[in-house]
């Protein structure tokens, strides 16, 4: 798998998964795509996110 | 689910005059919901159609007295319709047990019987149509492998790593299709209900 972030400490916040769930997307979107389905703790932290809208 | 006050506009709308195009969205959303409890109470098919145009033209006469009462939620009025009419119907023909949709009568099967099962399985059908039409709206927007991931996991329940395999796609893929799908049923379930169920 290649994993395009040179450094591990830059994820992403709620405002860009909100664009990447929603495909409106005011950035790059390429990038932010495959750093997410790369990343296992921006999955978790959406997953919570999407979660959290059924309660 | 959206809270219990349905003073809508949609609502408000039903008995104005020219208002048929209201009438038939509403009819649309809630006609399987009445067919689908009415059959999961024991109704046979063409019985609870025929139950379903009496519910209809009660709403028609009483929506008026219905808005003028102000208090009460719209769903838990079509509800006790509906629950009368089934109760009236059942006791006319001693209660045929209908073969009704075999998912509902399952999901009724392992249920308890309580007093209020019929008013969760009203909401879990109504739930359920507004997303069966959310569905039909967010379907045409995604990528087909992206519908594929989240029908294979969400509704078919298969694990993340078997949709991957059978998909091509890494497990991060699958699970992050699966989100996308679902946040933007949400989005469009929330828009349906906020059409017929938001205060006014
Ligand atoms: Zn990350």
């Amino acid at each position: 798998m290649i994993a395009r972030i040179s450094n591990e400490e830059q994820h992403y916040d709620t405002k860009t998964f909100d664009e990447y769930l929603h495909d409106r997307w005011n950035s790059d979107s390429q990038d932010v795509t495959i750093h997410i389905e790369n990343c296992p703790q921006c999955q978790r932290r959406i997953e919570n996110m999407v979660n959290d809208n059924w309660a | 689910m959206q809270g219990p006050e349905t003073r809508t506009t949609l609502i408000g709308k039903l008995n104005e005059p020219a208002s048929e195009e209201v009438w038939r969205e509403f009819v649309t959303i809630y006609q399987p919901l009445v067919i689908r409890v009415s059959m999961a109470k024991g109704l046979q098919h063409a019985d609870a159609e025929d139950l379903a145009q009496e519910v209809f033209s009660i709403v028609k006469r009483s929506i008026t007295s219905f808005r003028s009462r102000g208090s009460g939620s719209f769903r838990a009025w079509l509800f006790r319709i509906t629950r009368n009419l089934v109760v009236n119907q059942l006791t006319r023909c001693k209660g045929p047990v209908g073969s009704g949709d075999s998912h509902v009568q399952q999901w009724l099967s392992q249920q308890p019987e309580r007093d209020n099962e019929t008013a969760s399985l009203f909401d879990l059908e109504l739930h359920r149509q507004q997303l069966q039409r959310a569905a039909d709206e967010v379907r045409p927007l995604v990528e087909p492998d992206t519908w594929d991931a989240f029908w294979m996991t969400a509704v078919e329940g298969k694990s993340i790593s078997d949709v991957a395999r059978s998909l091509g796609k890494s497990e991060g893929a699958v699970r992050m299709a699966k989100c996308r799908v679902t946040a933007r049923l949400q989005t469009a379930a929330l828009n349906l209900s906020g059409q017929w169920e938001t205060d006014e």
